[in-house]
């Protein structure tokens, strides 16, 4: 990171979920033929999801092979929806069990052990309060896959209303 | 104006469906149009002016297309798409914004009709099967083009000459019958019973000592007085009151004639006139459309105290008559 001082919540390994994500998407579009086979299916998921306003928070679990939870939610959150940041998100991926983590630390601060954040209040759909932008959901998902296809499948339905 | 193209455009899409892929759609309208054909286009003889004759069927036809067609587009396709809203937008509002390739957007599209009944999924299939015809190295097209994206492509063809058969079909029913003989034969199977005329009745006004009406110094009273006829012969004559005066109306009583064209063609003999109380401007021979369960009247004027020798026919359109009757041969 030499000359770039990046935000504390962004550094470790909570982009991982981002990049994994991203470049699935960046390899369905630029070398769609080097992608085998048995995954041909998913090329228009991958090819036709609209990533513009998808935050991603997820860490990689390598026991289990799936996304794992992140640290410090809030200041991530806070990030994601800072003021003049065009466009919003409208949606942020995270992994399945990030609502346990986020209860953890919430422990933590009441126990008064280490310097963590405190979650931010959170309603019963996953939505997030964020900066005065109304609430930002949260969908939680194992992988990327299961995120392209969460993601897919709502983008379609909100399409069938406009075509 | 955005939205009004949109409701547009979409209305076309919807249309050009039904027309083009759904024969319980054109079915429906076909049969609704030839029932509007059947009931308001009584081939010139309706109440209304000639052009709600011959046109009435086709607003009605236009209506029901109409109707038919925002009902599939309200009911069969934007219900069911504002059912299946995501609990979340991932697209943050900017759905008319997204471009996909073609082949992308019949994935798309193949999703999507999977999401609703038969009527939604036809369509979809539909839409996805326009949007493979544009072809896969077609470059990316943005949300909002899609529906008109394949309009202008000539695969586009035959699905605007399914829009262009309902035009024909109503320019079919409007000429055809007119210089045919179809609409004598439908008329002859939907109406069995023989056409003829059944009544005369004699209107006139007798100088009469009992006043009913006063005119000056003239005391004038009503006669209204059928025609007397030996059984069912077609030979009518005048009687008692009506015998006495030299002119009147006669009220011509027939059978229905529906949805065909059928005419009264009255001529005179020496001793009388026709359509006018004046003998000079009189005439001898004059024709009326009937009008389908009405009374058809006209004015008569005995000139000389010879017989009326008047006969009045039942003629089609091409002139032949049906049937006969005379007033005082």
């Amino acid at each position: 990171m030499n000359g770039l001082e990046l935000p504390t919540p962004f550094h470790g390994d909570s982009h991982f979920g981002a990049v994994a994500i991203g470049l699935a998407q960046a390899v369905a579009l630029t070398s769609s033929s080097r992608i085998r086979s048995g995954a041909q299916a998913l090329l228009p998921i991958l090819q036709s999801t609209s990533l513009e306003r998808v935050a991603v928070s997820a860490a990689w679990n390598e026991q289990k092979c799936e996304f794992s939870p992140v640290g410090s939610m809030q200041s991530k959150l806070v990030g994601f929806c800072m003021p003049g940041l065009e466009p919003s998100p409208a949606i942020c991926v995270t992994a399945t069990d990030q609502d346990e983590q986020d209860e953890r630390e919430k422990k933590l601060n009441s126990a008064g052990e280490g310097k963590i954040e405190l979650p931010l209040p959170r309603n019963a759909e996953l939505n997030y309060p964020m900066n005065g932008r109304g609430l930002l959901r949260c969908l939680p998902v194992r992988d990327p896959i299961e995120a392209f296809h969460h993601l897919w499948e709502a983008q379609t339905r909100s399409l069938a209303r406009c075509l | 104006v955005r939205a009004l193209s949109g409701n547009l455009t979409a209305f076309l899409n919807v249309a050009l469906f039904l027309l083009s892929a759904s024969k319980a759609a054109w079915l429906f309208i076909g049969l609704a149009t030839l029932g509007a054909w059947w009931f308001l286009s009584d081939y010139y003889f309706a109440l209304w002016p000639w052009w709600m004759d011959r046109f009435a069927f086709i607003a009605c036809s236009f209506a029901i297309f109409f109707a038919v067609t925002e009902a599939v587009l309200w009911i069969g396709i934007r219900r069911p798409a504002r059912r299946c809203a995501p609990d979340f937008d991932s697209l943050g509002g900017s759905n008319r914004e997204l471009k996909l390739t073609p082949v992308n957007w019949c994935a798309t599209l193949d999703v999507i009709a999977c999401q609703g009944g038969r009527l939604w999924a036809a369509y979809w299939h539909w839409y996805c099967a326009r949007i493979k015809h544009l072809g896969f190295d077609h470059e990316p097209i943005c949300a909002n083009r899609l529906r008109t994206s394949w309009w202008f492509h000539p695969s586009a063809i035959p699905q605007w000459m399914t829009l262009g058969c309902l035009p024909a079909f109503w320019a079919l029913l409007l000429l055809a019958p007119l210089h045919t003989n179809v609409m004598e034969h439908i008329a002859d199977i939907a109406g069995p019973k023989p056409q003829e005329i059944f009544n005369v009745l004699c209107l006139t006004e007798l100088q009469d000592g009992a006043a009913t009406e006063s005119r000056g110094d003239i005391h004038l009273r009503a006669v209204s007085e059928p025609l007397t006829r030996e059984g069912s012969s077609s030979v009518y004559a005048r009687t008692d009151k009506c015998v006495r005066v030299p002119f009147g109306d006669f009220v011509v009583s027939s059978t229905r004639f529906p949805r065909v064209y059928r005419s009264l063609v009255v001529s005179c003999g020496q001793g009388c006139g026709l359509d006018s109380r004046d003998t000079d401007h009189a005439k001898k021979t004059m024709e009326m459309p009937v009008i389908p369960g009405q009374d058809l009247s006209f004015m008569w004027i005995q000139t000389t105290s010879d017989p009326l020798k008047m006969t009045i026919a039942l003629a089609r359109q091409d002139g032949s008559t049906l049937y006969k009757a005379a007033i005082e041969p």
